[in-house]
């Protein structure tokens, strides 16, 4: 009897357990459900940025969709720190929060440890046809939309062959041929917009 | 003297000491295991599951060890739960590689318990959760994900896997060979308990056999001076008596006089066989040429006249040599006379012919003696008691009770052996073997 309890006591106690490792990261390894409402953005859409966000008009301009509340962008921080610090010259970065708390650009541009424009404008998003964080939409020059997608097929950020992002920034500079990006970079992945809803 | 414990009990001992100092241990490391979490958590706000993940793991596997606290359950609980601290690690380091060490550090920690199944759970969590996982994506499962390191092939997968066993498997065979070890040595300490535990017993015989045999020894001397001294007035007391015989006494003072007589001779032997006891007891056995014809004819001829009441018993006397023949010849002569003396006394009066036979043959080994007679005999019962000391057929048995004794005695101070065979009515015969003591 008290050796059945325990059992089941035990298998209480690792379905807790993997229902936290279920909420905190295996959820994540599925694409974000796409949600209700959602208008996709083609590529090449201009994407008008006046008044949202401070950035150059004449540079492309990199925009990153962040929730501090999302496992998956803060362990994206490290990366979306070395793109910043490898390309700041020829782009302008920008962090965009998808968060109902109240955050100020003090404390996401210290979680960053960057000086970079933040916009709280959830607009945005919908603008750029993101629903998930994080993501990275790139601008070209003109601020017309040249990749929204993952920055790395995996959340570890540790595929160098999927750096997505950076690859999309690097053809965008003709450095190499625009790719073929795949599902595992244009589908995105992470966590749903706040008070979004699943299709 | 302290009894030792028992093979049984000191493995017991052990075996809790083991799980008591384990369970300490793993105290600590498990703590450790949580509070790093918390550390790891800072670097990307990994609060849930450091917290959420590492107190549900605590949780588990302190609710088993008080839940079952005889059982070992707790300890494989531990097991799986330095699995899942790996998982925690691993997700909290954002996939940090070397973070799969914890699992072999937990294997390592296992070790400590001496229990090689222990490994097990841990191994099984490891291997079953990277076999799935790894299996889901190599057949291109796309809705899960393991690992996307574009060198993660199967066969690396293999490697992978074949070498975290190896580190289980090793664990798990130190932690065996601690516990043979341990039993070794448990099994060497009972050894050595014993042998100091029979040492000391051993010490304690020897010493209470030297008090035993000086006691013995003392009590010789003293029995011998005592019937020595009780001789003399014996002596006295029989001239005495000789002296008033002469004097013509009255038919009723001769037969006081007789009676008189009889006792002190009867007290006079009785003293003499202390005497011939003692003696046997008391001296070493001293070695000389035995001349048996001489010897034997010596010993008739005292005991001829041996009771003025008995009729005259024939001593028939073969003796067989040619061969010398060594022994104690004072010890010899106490045994021949004893026995020739009791066929005397214990005559069959309804034969005709009383005889006591005495043949002798001597070969290089020993001398086999056999002395037979047809006298009263001793019946079945009687036989395996006539050797006792004191012991005495009928109470109407004249005599000391001691003449065999003496006479078993003595021959087992010889290194001899004695053999009675005897039917009531029709006679008695003791067989003696005594080793030649020549060379």
């Amino acid at each position: 009897m008290k050796k059945t309890l325990t059992i089941v006591w035990l298998l209480a106690i690792f379905s807790g357990i993997a229902v936290i490792f279920w909420y905190t990261d295996w959820k994540y390894s599925l694409p974000t459900p796409v949600p209700d409402q959602y208008h996709p953005v083609a590529t090449g859409t201009r994407i008008d940025l006046a008044g949202k966000l401070p950035v150059a008009g004449d540079k492309p301009v990199l925009l990153h969709f962040f929730n501090p509340d999302c496992p998956c962008s803060r362990f994206n921080i490290p990366f979306f720190k070395s793109l910043v610090r490898k390309y700041n010259d020829k782009i302008s970065f920008a962090i965009v929060v998808l968060n109902n708390n109240t955050y100020t650009a003090k404390e996401i541009q210290n979680k960053f440890d960057l000086d970079v424009p933040i916009s709280f404008d959830s607009t945005l998003a919908a603008a750029c046809g993101v629903y998930s964080t994080p993501q990275a939409v790139l601008l070209d020059a003109d601020h017309r939309l040249y990749y929204r997608g993952n920055y790395n097929k995996s959340r570890y950020c540790a595929d160098s062959r999927s750096n997505y992002a950076q690859m999309a920034i690097d053809s965008l500079f003709g450095n190499i041929p625009r790719p073929v990006f795949a599902t595992y970079a244009l589908k995105a992945y992470g966590c749903q917009l706040p008070g979004c809803t699943q299709k | 003297m302290s009894t030792q414990p028992s093979y049984q009990s000191m493995n017991d001992a052990y075996t809790a000491q083991v799980r008591h100092k384990s369970d300490r241990l793993m105290n600590y490391f498990l703590v450790s295991f949580f509070l790093v979490g918390l550390l790891l958590a800072i670097f990307y706000d990994t609060w849930l599951i450091a917290i959420g993940i590492g107190s549900l793991s605590l949780l588990a596997y302190y609710s088993v060890k008080l839940l079952l606290p005889g059982s070992d359950t707790y300890q494989y609980v531990a097991s799986l739960v330095y699995g899942i601290f790996m998982a925690q690690f691993i997700y909290q380091m954002h996939g940090l590689f070397e973070m799969h060490f914890i699992a072999f550090i937990g294997s390592a920690i296992l070790i400590t318990y001496q229990n090689w199944k222990l490994q097990i759970p841990l191994a099984l969590l490891v291997i079953v959760h990277h076999a799935t996982f790894g299996y889901l994506q190599y057949i291109g499962y796309e809705k899960i994900y393991f690992t996307q390191l574009d060198y993660m092939t199967l066969q690396t997968f293999t490697i992978h896997g074949i070498l975290a066993t190896v580190v289980f498997f090793i664990c798990g065979l130190w932690a065996w060979q601690m516990k043979r070890l341990s039993m070794r040595l448990i099994e060497q300490t009972y050894e050595m308990g014993r042998f100091q535990q029979e040492q000391l017993q051993r010490k304690f015989l020897l010493r209470s056999n030297q008090d035993l045999k000086k006691t013995n020894k003392e009590l010789d001397s003293f029995v011998y001076s005592v019937s020595h001294d009780l001789r003399a007035p014996l002596s006295s007391m029989l001239g005495i008596v000789g002296l008033c015989e002469m004097g013509n006494p009255g038919a009723f003072m001769q037969k006081n006089i007789s009676l008189l007589k009889s006792s002190i001779k009867k007290l006079d032997g009785f003293i003499m066989d202390i005497l011939d006891y003692s003696r046997n007891s008391r001296l070493d056995v001293n070695r000389q040429e035995i001349h048996f014809n001489d010897l034997l004819a010596d010993i008739s001829n005292n005991l001829k006249f041996m009771g003025s009441d008995l009729r005259n018993v024939d001593i028939r006397i073969s003796v067989r040599n040619g061969i010398a023949f060594h022994s104690d010849q004072s010890r010899l002569s106490i045994i021949l006379n004893n026995l020739i003396s009791n066929s005397i006394r214990y005559q069959n009066p309804e034969v005709t012919d009383p005889f006591v036979e005495i043949c002798v043959e001597v070969s290089e080994s020993a001398a086999d003696i056999l002395i037979r007679d047809n006298g009263i005999g001793i019946d079945k019962e009687n036989q395996e008691k006539v050797f006792n000391m004191f012991y005495r057929v009928s109470t109407k048995s004249i005599g000391s009770g001691l003449g065999l004794y003496i006479v078993k005695e003595t021959v087992e101070k010889l290194n001899g052996a004695i053999q009675l065979e005897s039917q009531p009515g029709k006679g008695t015969e003791f067989k003696i073997r005594l080793p030649n003591l020549a060379g």
